[in-house]
């Protein structure tokens, strides 16, 4: 027997699939409130928590990244790592939305709630 | 015999040499919206998956590696732990498909599934290196991305498909 380029049960799990990872995203962008705080990890430690509406440039220590929030969203500014896609992730607003970079282990992430540990 | 064995070894390295320039093509497009900036339509595959269809289980492997390789030279050491896991655990899983299911697993299947668990693998070893969760918010987009790139890298190893098989009688 020829192998078929799709069959049925294949079309209807994939669809069942992207239908409903589309309706989880979509829920979850609706759920998601504008971010208050980012938190930025190292090797799984949480370092800081600096919040988006103050406009800063944070340093990571041990590594040369530089974490930059500007205008209510936070992004990688710059990294010595060799592929950059880090950076790569843009600004970032909204509450869950991460960027990471692997070489140095370091990822961030928008969080909602109000704990901060630099409040100028 | 040895005349077998220089002609798939031959095909092989045809299959490497296609599935790394396919890999440094992927890399020239720009990144897609919404998914994570890493992220690869998979051209590359096409080839893996060729080669596991054509020479079984360990060409499949062997290409995966060999692709895997390849991005080690280009774009480093944690992108090549990333291709690794992913595309070794995709080549397992759908050789395992195509052991189960022979022929009743149509291209899209068997090409899905291996996208699906591409995609999981490499996000479990970024959860691994960051221990955070923070990756996981792209998982919904990682799904739909995996899909869609599935059904489409099926539709192009069915349209190849022919061609080497036909070449391989006249050879």
């Amino acid at each position: 027997m020829q192998r078929k380029i799709i069959s049925l049960p294949a079309a209807i799990t994939c669809a069942v699939f992207v239908i409903l990872s589309a309706v989880l995203w979509l829920w979850m962008q609706n759920s998601s409130a504008d971010g208050q705080t980012v938190s930025i990890f190292k090797g799984g430690d949480k370092m800081v928590t600096l919040p988006l509406n103050e406009d800063d440039v944070y340093n990571l220590e041990d590594v040369e990244m530089t974490v930059e929030i500007k205008d209510g969203a936070a992004f990688i500014s710059q990294s010595d790592c060799r592929c950059k896609t880090c950076i790569g992730f843009g600004k970032l607003s909204k509450k869950g939305q991460s960027a990471v970079c692997l070489p140095n282990r370091v990822s961030i992430q928008i969080d909602g709630n109000g704990e901060v540990d630099a409040v100028l | 015999m040895k005349r077998s064995n220089s002609r798939r070894v031959a095909l092989l390295g045809i299959l490497a040499a296609l599935a790394m320039t396919l890999s440094f093509v992927e890399m020239l497009l720009p990144p897609l919206p919404m998914l994570p900036p890493g992220f690869k339509i998979g051209l590359s595959n096409i080839a893996v998956m060729y080669g596991l269809f054509v020479g079984g289980f360990w060409y499949g492997i062997i290409l995966a590696v060999i692709k895997s390789f390849f991005i080690l030279f280009v774009n480093g050491g944690y992108a090549f732990i990333l291709s690794l896991c992913g595309s070794v655990c995709a080549v397992s899983v759908m050789a395992l498909v195509v052991k189960l299911f022979k022929t009743r697993a149509s291209y899209t299947a068997v090409s899905v599934t291996g996208a699906l668990f591409h995609n999981g693998a490499q996000l479990l070893m970024v959860y691994i290196i960051t221990a955070t969760n923070a990756a996981f918010y792209y998982l919904p987009l990682l799904i739909i991305a995996a899909v869609v790139c599935g059904v489409l890298t099926a539709a192009i190893v069915k349209l190849a498909m022919p061609i080497i098989i036909n070449s391989q009688k006249q050879m």
